[in-house]
């Protein structure tokens, strides 16, 4: 019998007043918890995009527990690749931070997606205020 | 020794830099990275009272500035210096873009060195913090015979370092390095005058009696 991890599974998203798509990661992810967070990332940017409005992305993965998974950072690169958006700003400990940036420039999008340390960073770099 | 992270420098030049010689300043942006085929540098930072103390030593196999790189600083944290002539790959941070693109092994390797280093940073920042010579520069002697050393029971150095050097290493003055340097002599843990030659089982028995983890 497989034990489900109770860590895993903990995806949020919601569409912030200030316009951006907000979405939080929680523990251990599967492949299976990043595909369900793209899905629902890609929902928005769907609605969004229908009325003709920027798609900004806000991730906070800073309570996420970070494997040395190939299987996950294939999700993450194929979830980077599938979304159509303008910005994606990212935040968590420097770990997750290296993580993300190195997932980018795999997926060619280091561009448009970076990862901060901070929310305050991310929101700052999202929104257009530091470039 | 070649190291995984030897493949993410394809394309790259090779130089060669003297002993001394600064690869970065503290604040300077990243436009080059670098991968040691031969040599050593060390990192280390300015204190307000004018104290330089070293946080970090690559060696052979070792890149940088790896973790400020893919943190997003763009900047480096630190100085970076030769300790020894040393024989480097120099990259562009676009030519390690384009070495990374759609290679997810190549995303593996960076992950896991950089994990790897930030480990080791963080012991070398916590033994700092204390406020022990004798612990110090025993902990400095260990990451240089795993660093920079031969294997064996009496470890030899591949860096020549005077007393001041291991001062400015540790972060301590000339003379108290001096003192510590002589009781570890008398001790048989360094196993002549010039420091070159450790004795690696005296050394490990002192790690464990202070709990020193490198």
């Amino acid at each position: 019998m497989v034990k489900r991890d109770k860590s895993a599974g903990k995806v949020k998203t919601l569409l912030d007043p200030a316009g951006y798509i907000e979405q939080s990661y929680r523990g251990r992810q599967t492949t299976t918890d990043i595909r369900d967070g793209v899905k629902q990332l890609d929902k928005h940017s769907k609605a969004l995009r229908a009325k003709k409005k920027p798609v900004l992305i806000l991730i906070d993965i800073s309570d996420v527990v970070i494997d040395f998974d190939r299987r996950i950072y294939m999700a993450g690169v194929e979830g980077m690749r599938t979304i159509s958006f303008k910005r994606g700003a990212i935040y968590g400990t420097l770990p997750a931070q290296i993580l993300i940036n190195t997932l980018a420039l795999v997926a060619d999008k280091q561009r448009k997606i970076r990862a901060f340390g901070s929310r305050s960073e991310a929101i700052d770099w999202l929104l257009g205020g530091n470039k | 020794m070649s190291s995984p992270i030897r493949q993410l420098f394809e394309g790259s030049q090779v130089k060669k830099f003297l002993k001394g010689q600064v690869l970065f300043y503290e604040g300077e942006s990243i436009k080059k990275m670098f991968y040691i085929e031969k040599g050593y540098v060390k990192v280390y930072n300015i204190l307000p009272s004018g104290v330089e103390r070293t946080i970090f030593l690559y060696g052979p196999g070792d890149a940088f500035p790896m973790t400020s790189y893919l943190s997003g600083a763009g900047v480096v944290r630190y100085y970076y210096e030769c300790l020894s002539d040393a024989k480097l790959l120099v990259i562009t941070p676009a030519l390690l873009n384009v070495n990374v693109k759609n290679k997810i092994k190549a995303a593996e390797i960076l992950i896991k060195y950089t994990s790897s280093v930030n480990v080791r940073f963080a012991q070398r920042i916590d033994l700092l913090a204390v406020n022990d010579a004798r612990r110090k520069i025993i902990a400095m002697l260990a990451i240089l015979v795993s660093r920079a050393g031969t294997a064996g029971q009496l470890s030899k150095l591949a860096v020549h370092l005077t007393h001041q050097d291991i001062a400015d290493m540790c972060g301590l003055t000339r003379e108290t390095a001096s003192i510590q340097l002589v009781r570890l002599r008398k001790e048989g843990v360094l196993a002549n005058t010039r420091m070159s030659i450790v004795n690696t089982a005296k050394l490990n028995k002192l790690k464990t009696e202070l709990s020193i983890v490198i």
